[in-house]
C-alpha cells in the first residue's frame, strides 16, 4: 500500500483546480477526499520509514487512532464544503479551501515536528490566503491580519523547534513535550495563537466573519482543530490547559451571546466548545483524551454544518446580522431551517453528534471531581442553545410588515448542508461508532435516561426562562460592534510600536550624525597631520615624522623576526 | 420610557416556548423517575440540571443587557 | 568540459562578456545576446564546477605567483561552488531580466552598465573559487572596482556621493583591517592557502587569534557587520540591475562566502581560541540584525527598506560561520543560498514595478498584487523566505541558525536571530500582504504596453527558486561536509 501521506491528495488537487474548467472543480473536491479517503483508511496503525533530511529523521505517514478520527472529521467537513463551492465561482478561494485541507491533513499525519511545522505553517498560510479572496467587504484587511497572527505562530513554531532539536536528532520525532522548557513554551505558544486561546482568538472571529459561505465553514473545519490535535499529541495532560479551556469556555460563551453577527457568534461557540476539549487534555486521563478528541470531532463537523447554512442564509439575505435576518424564513426558509438544525447539532442538543460527545465530558470531568469545569461545561449548551439557536429562529422567523419574496439558496448550498446536518444526525443518533474511533476503549451510552434527562430540562429551562423574560430591545445600528481584545492590539499597541520605532528611528539618526560628526574631526586632523608632514624639515614635524619612521620600522623588524 | 417592549405576538416564539417547555418537563420528570448511578454534584439533586439550565439563560439575558447598553461602538472596518 | 577549463570559464566568460557587450553595444539586439548567452554559459561552468566537487576531484588552477607560497589561484571545493552555481544561476535570469529592464525604462548607456555587471560576476566567481587569502583580497578589490562604477552609473550629485561612500569604506576596510589580518597570517604560517581544519589551528595564541578574527571580519565589509555597513543603504541609489548585483548575485553573496572561508578554512578550531572576538562579533551581527530589521521599517522607499533587510540577512551568515559548529556552518551556507535567491527576486521584482508603475514607496504598494499577479506571488513568496517563515526556503537556514547558537550554548544569539526574524517579518509581512489584498489601484501603469516577458518570467523563476531549498537540504548537508570536516 502506498505511504503517501493522506494530505498530499488535498495538496495535489489545489494545484489541479486551479486549471479544471468550472464544472468539474466540486467533482475535484470529492474525488480528492474520497482518494485521501482510501489513503487513509486502507493502512494499517503505525509509521512509515523515516527519511533523512538536513540529518534529521522526517516521518511523512504515522497512522494512529488519534489522528485517524481527526482525518476522518476533516474529509468529512471537505466534502460539504466542496459541494457547496459549487454554488459560486471562484477558483482561488477553490485552490485555497483544498490547500488549508490539504495542509491541515498533511500535518495530522506526518510523524515528526519539522513535518508537522512546515504543514501547519502551510495550512496558516492557505487561511489567509483563503480570506484575501472573500468578496466580502473588509476581506483584505481580515486577510493581512491574520497573515501577521499566522506568520508569528509560523515563528514561533520555528523558534520552538530549532531549540527543541538541540537536544539530538532523535527529538524531532512527534512526542510529549515539556511546556516549561523554552522550546517547549515556543511551541505551546504557537498552538495556543492556533487554537484560538484567550487574547490570541480574536483571529478566528474575525477571519470567518470576513471570509465568504465556503471560506466562513473551511475555517470552522481546518483550523483550530489541528490545534486541538497538537496538543493531545505533545501536551496530553499539561496542568495550564485546564485553566485555558475554561477562560476559553467563558470568553466564548460571553461573546457568543452578546454578539449580533451570527457568524461572529457561532466561531466565538465554536472557541468555547474547543475550549472543553483543550481543557479535557489538560485533565488527561485516557477518558478525558478520549472525550477531548471526540468533542473535536462532534464539534467540528457540527459548527462546519452551522456555518455552511449561515453562509447560505447570507448569501440569500446580504448578511448575518440579527437586523437582517428578521423575515429569512421567508426568503430561504430551507437553508433557515438547515441552520435551526445544524445550531441544535453545534450545541449539544441530544440526537446529534456533539451530545454523544458532550455526555462523555461531563463523565470524564465528574471523576476527577472539578465542580467549576464540571458546571461549566453542563452550562454551556444550555448558553449557546440561547444564543445561537433561540436567537437566529426568533429573527429568522419573527413577522415582518412586508412579505418577503422568496428566493432560496442555490442547490449547491443546500445540498453541502444538509450532507452536514445528515452526518451530524446519524452520528448522534447511533455514537457508538465514533466512540469505536476513539483511542481509548468506551462502552457508553448517551441515551441511559440518567444522562438524557438533565440534558433535555437543561436546555429546556434555559429556552423557557430566556423566552419568559425577555424583552424586545431596539436592536443596535447595524455598524455597531461588541469590542475585543484586538481593540486594542489595532490601537493602542500599534500606536506605541509606532512610537518606538520612531524613538529608534530617532536615536540612529543621531548616532549617525555623531558619527558623521566624529568621521568630519578625524579627517580634519589628519589632513592637519599630513600638512605637518609636508615640510619634513621644519623643527615642528622633524620630530613627529621621525617618531612616525622609525616606529614603522620597529614594526616591520617585529614582524619579520615573529616569522622565526 | 426606557425603551423596553414585550415581545412582539407571532414568530417562533410561541412554538420554541411550547417545544422548551416539553423537553424541560420531560427532562424534569424522567429525573425524579430514575436517578443517575455515580451523582457529580449538583447533579445529586434531582432538577438540579434544571437549575444550571435557568442560571445560563439568566447569564444570556445578563450579557445581553450588558452588551447592548455599554459596548455599543462603530464598526471599526 | 574538464573542470579546469569550467574554472577558467566562470572567470573568462563574464570578462568577454563585458568586452563583448560594449564592443557589439549596437545593435541592441546583440548586445543582449552576447550579455544573456554568456551569463548562461558562466553558469553552466559552474554548474560542471559542482559536479567536479560533489565527485571529490582536486581542481586548481595558478594564475600567478607574486610572492613565495602565495599565489593568484583558483580552487574548487564544495562550499565555494554551490555558491558559484547559485549565483551563477540567478545571474541568468538576473541578465534577462537586466535587457528587458534597460529596453523598457530607456536607461542611459546600458552596454557600460552590462558590461561592469559582467565584471562584478567575474570577480564573484573568484571570491567563491578563490584558492587562498591573497586571491580573495584582490577578488574583493576587484568585485568593488567593479561595482563602483554601477553605483554611480546615474551620475548626478547624489549617485557619486553613494559611490564615493560605497569605495571608501569597503576599500578603506579592505586595506586597512583584511589587508595586515592577511599579512599578520602569512608572517605566522608562511603561506595563505586555504585548508579544511583552518590554516592556524594550533599555531596562534588566543590574543593573536582574537585580534586576527576581528580584523578579518570586519575587513570583508561586504558582510555588512556593523559599524562599516553604510555602503549598503548608500548603494540604494543604483539603478535596479545594479541592486540586484549588489544585493542579491554579488557583493552580499561574496561577503557571507569570505566570512565562512575565514571561519573554516582560516581558523577551524582555532576559533575556540578567539572565543572573546567571536562571541563580541556575534553580539554585534545579533545586535545588528534587529536593528537593520527596525530601520527598514521606517524606510518608506523600498529600495532602502530592501538595503537594511539585506544587512539583517547577511549578519545572519556571519552569526552562523562565528558559532563554531559544523551546524553554524551549514546554517550560514544554507542562508547565503536562501538570502540570494530571496534578495534577487525582491530587487528583480522592485524594478519591474518600478519601470511599470513609476511606484517605490511603501504605501504605493498596496493593491497592486491585483494589477500584477504573478510578480507579486513571487515577491511574497521572496518575502516569506526572507522573513524564515516556514515552509520557505529561509526558515531552514534560520531553523539550522537557531538550533546551532543554542547548541554552542549562545540563547541568547539564538533569541535575537528569532527576534530579528520577528522583525523581519514586520517590515515584509504586511508590505506583501497588502500589495496583494488592498483595493486594485486605477491605471497603475504608466507603460501603454504592459510587461514584457523578461520583466515577469525572471521574477516568477527566481520566486519559485526559494522553494528548492526544502527539497534539497539533504543533499546539501552531505555535499558540503567535507567544508567543515578535516581531511
Amino acid at each position: 500500500m502506498l505511504t503517501l501521506n493522506p494530505g498530499f491528495a488535498l495538496i495535489l488537487a489545489a494545484f489541479l483546480v486551479l486549471t479544471a474548467p468550472r464544472q468539474t472543480r466540486t467533482w475535484i473536491f470529492v474525488a480528492a477526499a474520497f482518494a485521501a479517503f482510501v489513503l487513509l483508511l486502507g493502512r494499517e496503525f503505525g509509521a512509515a520509514e523515516a527519511v533523512a533530511q538536513m540529518g534529521l529523521p522526517v516521518v511523512f505517514l504515522n497512522l494512529d487512532a488519534l489522528n485517524r478520527m481527526f482525518g476522518i472529521a476533516v474529509l468529512f467537513a471537505l466534502i460539504g464544503v466542496g459541494i457547496t463551492t459549487g454554488a459560486r465561482r471562484n477558483v482561488v478561494e477553490d485552490a485555497a479551501i483544498l490547500l488549508l485541507a490539504g495542509g491541515t491533513l498533511s500535518a495530522l499525519f506526518v510523524g515528526d515536528l519539522i513535518s508537522l511545522v512546515a504543514a501547519a505553517a502551510l495550512a496558516g498560510l492557505a487561511t489567509a490566503w483563503l480570506v484575501l479572496t472573500s468578496p466580502l467587504p473588509g476581506a483584505n484587511r481580515a486577510g493581512a491580519r491574520l497573515l501577521i497572527w499566522h506568520g508569528l505562530e509560523g515563528l514561533l513554531f520555528l523558534v520552538g523547534v530549532a531549540l527543541h532539536l538541540t537536544e539530538g536528532a532523535a527529538s524531532a520525532v512527534l512526542g510529549r513535550m515539556d511546556a516549561a522548557s523554552v522550546s517547549g513554551a515556543c511551541i505551546f505558544a504557537a498552538i495556543m495563537i492556533r487554537v484560538g486561546a484567550p487574547l490570541a482568538h480574536v483571529w478566528l472571529k474575525d477571519a470567518v466573519s470576513h471570509a465568504s459561505p465556503a471560506g466562513g465553514a473551511a475555517l470552522c473545519a481546518f483550523t483550530t482543530l489541528l490545534g486541538v490535535y497538537m496538543l493531545a499529541r505533545l501536551y496530553p495532560a499539561e496542568p495550564v490547559l485546564t485553566p485555558i479551556g475554561m477562560a476559553m469556555i467563558a470568553l466564548g460563551a460571553v461573546y457568543a451571546v452578546a454578539d449580533y453577527d451570527l457568524r461572529r457568534a457561532s466561531a466565538y461557540a465554536l472557541m468555547a466548545q474547543t475550549g472543553v476539549a483543550v481543557a479535557l487534555i489538560g485533565i488527561g486521563s485516557p477518558i478525558a483524551l478520549a472525550a477531548a478528541e471526540g468533542h473535536a470531532f462532534a464539534v467540528i463537523v457540527g459548527f462546519t454544518a452551522l456555518q455552511l447554512a449561515l453562509g447560505a442564509i447570507l448569501h440569500r439575505v446580504g448578511s448575518a446580522r440579527l437586523t437582517a435576518l428578521e423575515g429569512a424564513s421567508g426568503i430561504a426558509p430551507i437553508a433557515t431551517a438547515l441552520g435551526i438544525a445544524a445550531s441544535l447539532a453545534a450545541v449539544s442538543t441530544p440526537g446529534f453528534a456533539a451530545y454523544a460527545t458532550h455526555s462523555v465530558a461531563l463523565d470524564a470531568v465528574a471523576r476527577w471531581e472539578t465542580r467549576v469545569l464540571w458546571t461549566m461545561i453542563a452550562a454551556l449548551p444550555g448558553v449557546l442553545f440561547v444564543g445561537l439557536t433561540l436567537r437566529l429562529a426568533l429573527a429568522a422567523y419573527a413577522p415582518t410588515k412586508v412579505q418577503p419574496v422568496r428566493n432560496e439558496a442555490p442547490f449547491a448550498m443546500v445540498l453541502g448542508t444538509s450532507l452536514a446536518v445528515f452526518f451530524c444526525t446519524s452520528v448522534g443518533l447511533a455514537p457508538q461508532w465514533l466512540y469505536g474511533l476513539m483511542p481509548a476503549e468506551l462502552t457508553f451510552d448517551p441515551f441511559a435516561v440518567a444522562r438524557l434527562a438533565p440534558q433535555l430540562q437543561l436546555m429546556g429551562v434555559a429556552g423557557v426562562v430566556y423566552l419568559l423574560l425577555r424583552t424586545r430591545r431596539p436592536l443596535p445600528a447595524p455598524e455597531s460592534e461588541i469590542p475585543d481584545v484586538d481593540g486594542f492590539y489595532r490601537g493602542p499597541l500599534a500606536q506605541a510600536g509606532q512610537m518606538a520605532g520612531v524613538l529608534a528611528l530617532g536615536l540612529y539618526d543621531a548616532s549617525k550624525r555623531a558619527a558623521d560628526a566624529s568621521g568630519r574631526w578625524l579627517s580634519q586632523r589628519f589632513a592637519a597631520l599630513v600638512a605637518l608632514c609636508d615640510d619634513p624639515f621644519s623643527r615642528r614635524s622633524f620630530a613627529l615624522t621621525g617618531l612616525l619612521a622609525l616606529s614603522g620600522f620597529l614594526g616591520v623588524l617585529l614582524l619579520s623576526t615573529s616569522q622565526w | 420610557m426606557n425603551g423596553l417592549m414585550p415581545p412582539k405576538r407571532g414568530g417562533a416564539g410561541g412554538v420554541a416556548l411550547v417545544l422548551c417547555a416539553s423537553a424541560a418537563l420531560l427532562g424534569v420528570g424522567l429525573d425524579f423517575l430514575q436517578r443517575h448511578p455515580d451523582p457529580f454534584w449538583i447533579g445529586a439533586s434531582p432538577g438540579g440540571a434544571a437549575a444550571i439550565g435557568a442560571a445560563a439563560a439568566l447569564f444570556c439575558l445578563a450579557v445581553a443587557r450588558l452588551a447592548h447598553a455599554f459596548l455599543h461602538r462603530k464598526r471599526s472596518d | 568540459m574538464t573542470p579546469e577549463l569550467a574554472l577558467i570559464g566562470v572567470l573568462a566568460a563574464p570578462l568577454t562578456q563585458a568586452v563583448l557587450v560594449l564592443m557589439l553595444a549596437r545593435p541592441p539586439g546583440l548586445r543582449d545576446v552576447m550579455h544573456v548567452s554568456l551569463s548562461l554559459f558562466t553558469a553552466v561552468c559552474a554548474a560542471r564546477l559542482v559536479e567536479a566537487a560533489a565527485d571529490g576531484e582536486i581542481v586548481r588552477v595558478v594564475l600567478a605567483r607574486p610572492l613565495p607560497n602565495v599565489d593568484l589561484a583558483l580552487s574548487v571545493e564544495p562550499l565555494g561552488a554551490l555558491i558559484a552555481a547559485v549565483a551563477g544561476g540567478l545571474g541568468v535570469l538576473h541578465a534577462v531580466h537586466t535587457v528587458g529592464l534597460v529596453r523598457a525604462s530607456h536607461e542611459p548607456a546600458p552596454a557600460r552598465m552590462m558590461a561592469f555587471l559582467a565584471l562584478a560576476s567575474a570577480a564573484a566567481m573568484a571570491v567563491a573559487f578563490s584558492a587562498n587569502l591573497f586571491t580573495m583580497f584582490v577578488a574583493n578589490q576587484a568585485l568593488t572596482l567593479a561595482v563602483f562604477p554601477l553605483v554611480a552609473h546615474r551620475g548626478d550629485e547624489e549617485s557619486r556621493k553613494a559611490a564615493r561612500v560605497f569605495l571608501g569604506v569597503l576599500l578603506a576596510a579592505s586595506v586597512g583591517l583584511f589587508l595586515p589580518a592577511m599579512v599578520w597570517t602569512y608572517a605566522l604560517v608562511g603561506a595563505l592557502d586555504f585548508q579544511a581544519g583552518g590554516m592556524l589551528a594550533g599555531r596562534v595564541d588566543t590574543l593573536t587569534a582574537n585580534i586576527l578574527l576581528t580584523l578579518f571580519v570586519l575587513g570583508l565589509a561586504m558582510a555588512a557587520v556593523p559599524p562599516l555597513q553604510r555602503w549598503l543603504p548608500a548603494s540604494s541609489v543604483a539603478p535596479h540591475p545594479a541592486l540586484v548585483t549588489i544585493q542579491g548575485v554579488a557583493v552580499l553573496p561574496a561577503g557571507g562566502v569570505g566570512v565562512i572561508k575565514v571561519a573554516a578554512f582560516v581558523f577551524g578550531p582555532a576559533l575556540h581560541d578567539a572565543a572573546f572576538a567571536a562571541r563580541g562579533l556575534i553580539v554585534l551581527a545579533g545586535l545588528g540584525m534587529c536593528a537593520a530589521a527596525v530601520i527598514a521599517l521606517s524606510r518608506q522607499n523600498l529600495r532602502e527598506r530592501l538595503g537594511y533587510s539585506c544587512i539583517a540577512q547577511s549578519l545572519a551568515v556571519v552569526m552562523g560561520a562565528l558559532l563554531a559548529l559544523p551546524a553554524g556552518l551549514f546554517a550560514a551556507a544554507l542562508q547565503i543560498v536562501a538570502v540570494a535567491c530571496a534578495a534577487t527576486t525582491l530587487t528583480m521584482a522592485l524594478g519591474t514595478v518600478s519601470v511599470l508603475t513609476a511606484r517605490e514607496n511603501a504605501a504605493d504598494f498596496a493593491g497592486l498584487g491585483r494589477a500584477m499577479p504573478w510578480t507579486f506571488a513571487a515577491f511574497a513568496l521572496a518575502s516569506a523566505s526572507m522573513i524564515g517563515m516556514p515552509p520557505f526556503s529561509g526558515a531552514w537556514a534560520k531553523l539550522w541558525l537557531i538550533t546551532a547558537s543554542a547548541g554552542a550554548g549562545l540563547l541568547w544569539a539564538a533569541a535575537l536571530a528569532g527576534l530579528a526574524a520577528v522583525l523581519t517579518f514586520a517590515h515584509l509581512g504586511p508590505l506583501a500582504a497588502n500589495a496583494l489584498a488592498g483595493e486594485a489601484p486605477q491605471n497603475p501603469f504608466v507603460r501603454a504596453d504592459g510587461a514584457s516577458i523578461a520583466l515577469v518570467a525572471p521574477v516568477v523563476l527566481s520566486g519559485a527558486a526559494t522553494l528548492w531549498l526544502l527539497l534539497v537540504a539533504d543533499p546539501l548537508a552531505s555535499f558540503l561536509s567535507p567544508v567543515w570536516t578535516p581531511p
